[in-house]
C-alpha cells in the first residue's frame, strides 16, 4: 500500500515538475517575444523622434521635377521605403530616381543630400504661371542694392545710404536676427561659408556667426577695391572692381590670382558651386563665364542672345548647376532657368522691382519696389513619408 | 494470507498507476492546450505591437473620383490586405485595395496600398476616414474637401 502511494506520489511529483518546467518555458518564450516586439517598437519610436528632413532645392523641367533634400535629423533613413506624394498623388517607384550623395551607402546618412528626380506624366506642372509667397517686409526702406545669400538661414544685405544692416530670416520668412550697422563697415556683398556669414567690405572681409554675431574682424584683410564674394569647396572667391578674381583658402590666408577680365568687361556678379560662374557685361551684351575652381576658362554663354530680356541677376540650382536668371523687361520681370539645354520661364511680373535672387527650396527674390523679400513658387506641395511613418510637407 | 496481501498490494498498485496515468493524460492535455494558447497569444501580441499603418494622404488634397486613400505599412511585420474602411462613420463595402509596390499576397513593411472608393461624392468640409486591418490596428485621417 505504502509502496503504491509512494510510487504514485513520485509520479505526480515528476509530472508537476515537468508541467512547471514546460509552462515556465512557454511563459519565458512569451515574455521574450513581447520584449523583443517592445524593443523593436521603442527603436521605431526613437527613429521617428530623431528623423528630420530639409528641402534644399527644387527645379521644374516640364514634367520632370528635381528635388534636393538633406537628412537634417539624427538617424540614417531607409531610402528604399521613402514615399513621395506630389499634389496628393503617390509617385510610383518607376517614375522616381533617387541618388544619394554617397552612392555606395545603403542608407541615407545624417547630413547627406538626396537628389530625387520625379517624372510626372499626368501632372501639368508647366512653369507658365508663378505664385508668390510673401515672406516679410523689411522694416527699413532700402535705397541701394540688396543682396541675399541663402543657407539654412536667408541673409538679406540692406544697403541704406546711412545705415546698412543685414537681416537674417528663417525659412518661414521670420526675422531671427539682425546685424546692426554698428558692427558693419561699409558692406558690399555677403556669402555663406559653412556655418558662417562672410561680409565683404571694400578692403577686407569680416566673419559673423550664422545668427549675426561678430566672429572675426578682418578675417581677410588688405584687399584693393573688392566688390563681390562667394564661397565653395573650401575656397573664398573675391571679385575686384578691375575684373580680377582672387581665391583664398577657407582660413583666409593663402591667396591666388585666378582670372582677369579683358578691358571693357564689367564683372556684375559671381557664384561658386562645382565651378566658378561669372556674370559679365561686355558692351551691350551679358555673358556667363564658367571657370574651373582653379581659374581655367571652361565655357562661355551669351545670355543676351539666349534671352530676349535684360538679365539682372543670376544664381544656380545646385544639382547639375542649372542656371537661373532674373530678367527685367517693361513691367514684366521673368525668372528663367536652364534645364535640359532649354530655358524655361517663371512669370515674376507681380514683383515690381526685383534686384536680386537666390535659389533654394524656391526662388527667393528681393523686390526694391515693395521693399520685400519674396519666394516665388508654383504653389505645389511635396510630401515625404519615411518607412517608420515620419511625414514632412514642403511647398514649391 | 500472504498471497492476498500481495494481491491487494498489486491491485492498489495497478489502481494507483491507472489513476495517476489518467490524471496525467488529462493534465498533459490541459497543459499543452494552455501553453499552445499562451504561445499563440504571445505571437498575436507581438504582431500587434509590431503592426502599424499610416494614412499618408495630404489631408488638403485627397484625389477624388474615385476617392483614393493611400495607406503605408509603417510597422515591422507583413500584413494582409483585408481592410475595413469607414468613411464618416459609415462602413464602406465597395472599396478596392491595390498594392502599389508589388503583387504578393502580403503587404510588406514600408509598402503602400491604394484604396479606391468609387461612387462617393463628398460635400465640401471636413470628413473622416478610418482604416482597420484584420489584426485590429487602425489609423484615422480627418481631411478637407474644398468647394469649387
Amino acid at each position: 500500500m505504502g509502496y503504491s502511494l509512494t510510487l504514485t506520489s513520485v509520479l505526480f511529483f515528476s509530472f508537476f515538475l515537468f508541467s512547471f518546467y514546460f509552462l515556465y518555458g512557454t511563459l519565458r518564450e512569451f515574455n521574450e517575444l513581447t520584449d523583443a516586439a517592445n524593443d523593436l517598437k521603442e527603436e521605431r519610436d526613437r527613429v521617428l523622434k530623431n528623423t528630420d528632413i530639409t528641402m534644399k532645392g527644387v527645379l521644374i523641367d516640364g514634367k520632370n521635377l528635381t528635388f534636393t533634400f538633406e537628412n537634417s535629423g539624427y538617424t540614417s533613413l531607409d531610402v528604399d521605403h521613402l514615399t513621395f506624394i506630389i499634389e496628393g498623388v503617390v509617385i510610383e517607384k518607376e517614375n522616381l530616381t533617387l541618388t544619394l550623395e554617397e552612392d555606395w551607402e545603403e542608407y541615407w546618412q545624417v547630413g547627406d543630400e538626396l537628389v530625387v528626380e520625379a517624372y510626372l506624366p499626368n501632372l501639368s506642372l508647366t512653369s507658365s504661371a508663378g505664385d508668390t509667397a510673401w515672406l516679410v517686409t523689411p522694416p527699413t526702406t532700402p535705397t541701394g542694392n540688396i543682396t541675399i545669400a541663402s543657407g539654412d538661414h536667408i541673409y538679406c544685405l540692406i544697403l541704406n545710404s546711412s545705415s546698412p544692416t543685414i537681416e537674417i530670416f528663417n525659412r518661414d520668412g521670420k526675422v531671427v536676427g539682425v546685424v546692426p550697422s554698428t558692427l558693419l563697415n561699409s558692406p558690399l556683398d555677403i556669402c555663406v561659408m559653412e556655418e558662417d556669414l562672410l561680409v565683404l567690405n571694400k578692403t577686407s572681409v569680416d566673419r559673423f556667426t550664422s545668427l549675426g554675431y561678430k566672429n572675426d574682424d578682418n578675417y581677410i584683410g588688405s584687399l584693393v577695391d573688392a566688390e563681390l564674394i562667394t564661397y565653395s569647396h573650401g575656397y573664398v572667391f573675391i571679385g575686384l572692381a578691375n575684373g580680377s578674381i582672387i581665391r583664398y583658402t577657407s582660413d583666409g590666408k593663402n591667396q591666388t590670382y585666378l582670372f582677369s577680365l579683358t578691358s571693357g568687361s564689367d564683372l556684375m556678379d559671381i557664384y561658386a558651386g562645382a565651378m566658378l560662374h561669372l556674370f559679365v557685361k561686355k558692351g551691350n551684351f551679358y555673358w556667363i563665364y564658367n571657370l574651373t575652381l582653379g581659374g581655367a576658362l571652361h565655357s562661355k554663354m551669351n545670355l543676351s542672345a539666349a534671352l530676349s530680356a535684360t538679365p539682372l541677376a543670376f544664381s544656380y540650382f545646385a544639382p547639375g548647376e542649372q542656371l537661373v536668371v532674373l530678367t527685367q523687361g517693361n513691367n514684366s520681370h521673368m525668372v528663367y532657368y536652364l534645364a535640359s539645354g532649354n530655358f524655361y520661364s517663371l512669370n515674376a511680373s507681380i514683383i515690381r522691382d526685383p534686384v536680386a535672387l537666390d535659389v533654394g527650396d524656391g526662388i527667393y527674390l528681393v523686390d526694391q519696389g515693395t521693399h520685400t523679400l519674396q519666394k516665388l513658387t508654383l504653389g505645389q506641395k511635396v510630401k515625404i513619408i519615411t518607412r517608420e511613418g515620419w511625414e514632412g510637407v514642403w511647398e514649391f | 494470507m500472504g498471497f492476498s496481501l500481495s494481491s491487494s498490494h498489486m491491485i492498489f498498485f495497478i489502481g494507483a498507476l491507472i489513476v495517476a496515468s489518467s490524471a496525467m493524460a488529462i493534465m498533459v492535455n490541459v497543459i499543452l492546450t494552455i501553453s499552445t494558447n499562451v504561445e499563440s497569444r504571445g505571437e498575436d501580441l507581438s504582431n500587434k505591437i509590431l503592426s502599424d499603418i499610416t494614412i499618408i494622404n495630404d489631408p488638403e488634397n485627397i484625389p477624388q473620383d474615385p476617392l483614393t486613400i493611400y495607406v503605408k505599412n509603417t510597422g515591422r511585420v507583413k500584413l494582409d490586405t483585408t481592410l475595413d474602411i469607414f468613411l464618416d462613420n459609415e462602413y464602406i463595402k465597395n472599396a478596392t485595395v491595390t498594392q502599389l509596390d508589388n503583387n504578393t499576397d502580403l503587404w510588406q513593411p514600408g509598402e503602400i496600398v491604394m484604396i479606391t472608393i468609387p461612387g462617393v461624392s463628398l460635400s465640401s468640409g471636413e470628413h473622416t476616414i478610418i482604416v482597420i486591418t484584420s489584426s485590429g490596428v487602425s489609423d484615422r485621417l480627418v481631411f478637407i474637401v474644398r468647394g469649387d
